[in-house]
């Protein structure tokens, strides 16, 4: 593959040890600790919103108020549920693959010494973490129960610390922003010589049009924020009705981010399964055009659907279908990403360690997701499945099932190159299979429970749910632990993992061709790319 | 690629001029329509018509006739170089090699600068003159139209794309471009549900 | 970027791009790109503001002709003087002329005060009238006017909300919300703006740039023109088309 003229160094001298002590890493512009930094505080809060994911979970165990097994009220219920949202969301799934893999790798896998600007890397972070302090301190002053969606008239009437959340979800708009920007000059600029952009890895191409949207949707959603504050600080009336004000404006407003938003999750995640489906089959990807060329597609189209949110919500007719069928548009690239994902399989010498088990979950579990998306994109059928459990399932399916499984087949994957160290195999995939059934386990149900006209978000149910809802429940337990045998392997791989050689998958993308963990510089001597990254035969 | 950034450009800046012409019914099916068709246009070009272009670099290049046409086809014969052996050929959207080489930042001398200004405050002075007589509707038009020629004199010149490399341009244009998306799909659903006043 | 002169007088580029030029060439794309987010940010105001124009007409035409067209037309006429300065300021740098540079930042940050000032008469007197955003409006004269014009207009061109004198006096000061928000953004632009014209100000000062190294400015030289940009449209958006 890729040509490294320059002998492996024997991985001492590496970025975790270039320097010593706290402040080093602080004050650090190295994009391998910003990335290790990212890891950490997007697992913290990971971690914080599954929390309050197995309390939603607790709380609808039992349909009645009086037989709540957590007993609470339903504004406390509000408030686990927008908690849930806003972390999983705003803190851990929209950063998460761009800022910690995006961060690590993205030079590397250009052959580049850093991203393009370094010390905005680092201030993206601080402004990140701002902004999650500010959202988690919400949780101190007022909390939140409007839902992560931050609907009106509600979020301008309630009296939860709203100007404080959207403050929170700005200011991580922010540094989502500064890191995208960061990417598309990187990408654009710092390629090794001989890489084309017809070189790059497809992650990097993922990482590419994730950025590109980060940049043009983020801004709405900012001056959306701030219009709520204004709103709610001035009285302006541009969202109230009693002033004047649309709703319905603030939903096109918001799901103009919001949509091209859950691509920003999943897009980085398709790119992880690039690199890790064609590893393990050790097959060059099928289609690597195709699958290039629907990223950006994937992230042009995902502009022109966020109607869809909004079928019942009192829109006109003529939108609701010309969003309706936009949105039908995005399902093809998504299609052809997954034909050539199978397509790279076949024939290929499969090799099911934990990333790749991870993969292949996400293969199932995201089809499963795509395709109910596809069923509310319908119209007709949306005006049922809207606001109910199917819409709650679907999400998970796409969000958890797709883009959490990415991640955690990514992490195992780029595990060796980050910490030098290799996980426990029998961990991992123990992880997997509670991870993959819980899942299952939980959200299938859901997916039962809103055909059947069951709303989401409602604390009180109709007993007759409340089976389905018990399965859901036992399902998060299945889920929660899965999560943390993962933690535990990544914890057991740091203290005491077998040490990783350059290349322990066998991979041929740049990133495998320098030492782990990489050197300060990523590479000893800037390599030339001569040939096309899946050249495995 | 290039050839997407080369064209993108021009399609955006038709879109975006003819969206407020055609009204807001039509815009979004012309925008969806475009988007998808120069991205399928492109990818197509990029992909399936690489035989095409050789066969016509060859043919060229054979009948001696080339004359204006050597350029392009040199152009062209690099960008198919790049695609199948790019080890051969620097891209030029890597400025890999100059390790001393600073190319001459282009700079606008001040009685340009000094010219834009005057356009500046003269389109100042005709935009508060139009606002004085009342064409009704055609007031917000006029006024738009004439604020973009201001706009595009201060990118141009104070903000230099007109010297700058066409990426930046693009990146510009996008910007701008995804912003009548967001005009041009909202008002699809308010005016088609809400009744607008005809006095705009 | 701080990139520090070496006793050499030459600059030297960051050590993972491969020349000053590369170096320019990737900050000026960042800047681009960061400029991009800055006009979808108030492009977003714009959108809602041409939506609420449509639907709610006569609000926005008596709206405005509250604000006072003269002093926005000296406002406009100071931020495209200040743009120009700005362009100057670049200019001297690129021809390695740190004093007149200097002087063009110098005037560039008089504008943006004389703007600021401007503004500071205008929001004192609309404070002053109670003409402000929702919850805190207390001009009825403002809403007499709307019912006035409207009662004035042709029937047929009535819509259902128009025709409902109580709801547009409860409304009307959506105008005022929409000219406060946007006109106080911008505000706040410019004073960044201003903040980091004086730094690079004082950088130039310093003889910290030269026509090899001269980035920072140039950069900000964006973010004020986008600034000014923004002014251009908003001017005859809020002030004149009424």
């Amino acid at each position: 593959m890729s040509q490294s003229t320059a002998h492996v160094a024997t991985g001492q001298d590496n970025y975790l040890n270039h320097e010593k002590g706290i402040w080093s890493w602080l004050s650090t512009v190295d994009h391998k600790r910003i990335a290790v930094m990212y890891l950490v505080s997007v697992l913290t809060f990971f971690l914080v919103g599954g929390i309050f994911a197995l309390l939603v979970r607790g709380a609808l165990f039992n349909a009645l108020p009086e037989n709540k097994i957590i007993q609470i009220t339903p504004d406390v219920y509000n408030q686990f549920m927008s908690y849930h949202g806003i972390i999983m969301v705003f803190m851990v799934i929209v950063p998460g693959i761009p800022a910690i893999f995006g961060n690590f790798l993205l030079p590397v896998m250009l052959g580049a010494k850093d991203v393009a600007f370094p010390r905005l890397n680092l201030a993206s972070y601080y402004v990140y973490m701002a902004g999650a302090a500010l959202a988690v301190g919400t949780l101190f002053v007022g909390k939140i129960d409007t839902g992560w969606t931050f609907y009106t008239p509600y979020s301008i009437k309630t009296s939860t610390s709203v100007v404080m959340a959207v403050l929170a979800a700005f200011t991580m708009g922010m540094a989502s922003i500064l890191t995208g920007l960061n990417f598309i000059v990187t990408t654009h600029k710092l390629r090794a010589p001989g890489q084309t952009m017809n070189k790059i890895p497809l992650f990097v191409w993922a990482i590419y049009a994730t950025s590109i949207i980060q940049i043009l949707a983020t801004p709405v959603l900012g001056i959306t924020l701030l219009l709520i504050g204004a709103e709610r600080a001035l009285g302006v009336g541009i969202f109230d009705p009693n002033l004047g004000g649309d709703p319905v404006l603030f939903q096109h407003f918001f799901w103009f981010y919001s949509h091209p938003a859950v691509y920003i999750m999943i897009l980085p995640a398709m790119g992880i399964i690039s690199e890790l489906i064609s590893t393990f089959s050790r097959k060059t990807i099928f289609g690597y055009t195709a699958i290039a060329y629907s990223s950006l597609a994937i992230a042009a189209v995902s502009f022109l659907v966020w109607g869809h949110h909004m079928f019942v919500s009192g829109q006109s007719e003529f939108a609701g279908i010309l969003f309706s069928v936009i949105t039908m548009l995005v399902g093809v690239p998504t299609a052809i990403k997954l034909f050539n994902w199978i397509s790279t399989m076949y024939k290929g010498s499969v090799r099911l360690d934990t990333p790749m088990l991870y993969a292949i979950g996400f293969l199932f579990l995201f089809t499963i997701g795509g395709l109910t998306g596809v069923w509310l994109a319908s119209t007709g059928m949306d005006v049922h499945f809207h606001d109910t459990y199917f819409v709650v399932a679907h999400f998970h399916y796409v969000m958890v099932g797709g883009v959490l499984m990415a991640f955690t087949g990514g992490l195992f994957f780029w595990f060796p190159k980050m910490f030098g160290k290799m996980t426990n195999d029998t961990l991992g995939r123990l992880s997997w299979v509670f991870v993959f059934t819980g899942f299952n386990v939980t959200f299938f149900p859901q997916f039962i429970l809103g055909a059947l006209g069951m709303p989401r978000r409602y604390f009180e149910y109709h007993p007759a749910y409340e089976p389905l809802n018990q399965i859901s429940t036992v399902g998060s337990w299945l889920i929660g632990l899965g999560f943390v045998i993962a933690l535990v392997a990544i914890i057991h791989g740091l203290l005491s993992g077998e040490k990783a050689g350059a290349n322990p998958w066998g991979s041929k993308t740049l990133e495998w061709q320098t030492p782990s963990p990489p050197p300060h510089d990523n590479f000893p001597i800037t390599p030339t790319v001569t040939a096309g990254p899946y050249e495995y035969r | 690629m290039e050839l997407f950034i080369q064209y993108s450009l021009y399609i955006i800046s038709c879109v975006c001029i003819f969206v407020p012409f055609f009204g807001f019914g039509l815009g979004p099916p012309v925008i969806i329509g475009t988007a998808v068709s120069v991205f399928a246009g492109n990818a197509y070009a990029l992909i399936a018509q690489k035989g095409i272009l050789k066969n016509f670099i060859k043919d060229k290049k054979d009948s001696g006739q080339s004359g204006g046409l050597v350029p392009v086809l040199e152009e062209a014969q690099k960008l198919i170089d790049g695609i199948e052996n790019p080890g051969s050929v620097m891209k030029k959207e890597g400025h890999h090699g100059d390790e001393h080489g600073e190319h001459h930042h282009h700079i606008i001398p001040i009685p340009v600068y000094v010219g834009v200004l005057l356009v500046l405050l003269i389109g100042t002075v005709i935009t508060v003159a139009v606002a004085q007589v009342d064409f009704g509707a055609m007031n917000t038009v006029i006024a738009i139209l004439v604020a973009t020629i201001k706009a595009a004199f201060v990118l141009a010149f104070f903000m230099h794309l007109k010297y700058d490399n066409m990426l930046n341009r693009v990146i510009f244009g996008s910007g701008f471009f995804f912003l009548m998306l967001l005009i041009a799909f909202s008002a699809a659903d308010i005016f088609t549900r809400a009744n607008v006043v005809k006095t705009f | 970027m701080s990139i520090v002169k070496t006793e050499d007088g030459h600059f030297h580029h960051a050590h993972h791009f491969n020349s000053l030029s590369h170096q320019y060439d990737s900050a000026k794309q960042g800047v681009w790109l960061f400029m991009v987010t800055e006009i979808l940010m108030f492009g977003g105001l714009f959108v809602a503001y041409l939506i609420y124009k449509s639907l709610y007409a006569p609000i926005f035409h008596v709206g405005s002709s509250y604000l006072d067209w003269r002093l926005g037309s000296i406002n406009t006429v100071v931020l495209i003087t200040s743009s120009f300065t700005m362009a100057l300021g670049i200019y001297f740098n690129q021809k390695n002329k740190p004093k007149q540079a200097v002087i063009a930042l110098a005037l560039t940050i008089l504008c943006a005060l004389a703007f600021m000032v401007i503004k500071y008469f205008e929001y004192s007197h609309k404070i002053h009238l109670g003409l402000v955003p929702g919850k805190y409006f207390t001009n009825t004269e403002f809403q007499n006017k709307v019912a006035e014009y409207i009662s004035n207009m042709p029937i047929e061109s009535l819509t259902p909300a128009l025709s409902d004198a109580n709801l547009m006096k409860k409304i009307a000061p959506l105008y005022f919300g929409f000219y406060f928000v946007m006109t106080g953004l911008h505000g706040l632009h410019v004073v960044i703006g201003a903040c980091l014209i004086f730094w690079v100000m004082v950088k130039t000062a310093k003889g910290q740039f030269g026509a090899e190294y001269y980035t920072p400015v140039e950069g900000v030289g964006l973010f004020w023109h986008i600034v000014d940009l923004i002014w251009i449209y908003l001017f005859p958006l809020l002030y004149l088309v009424g």
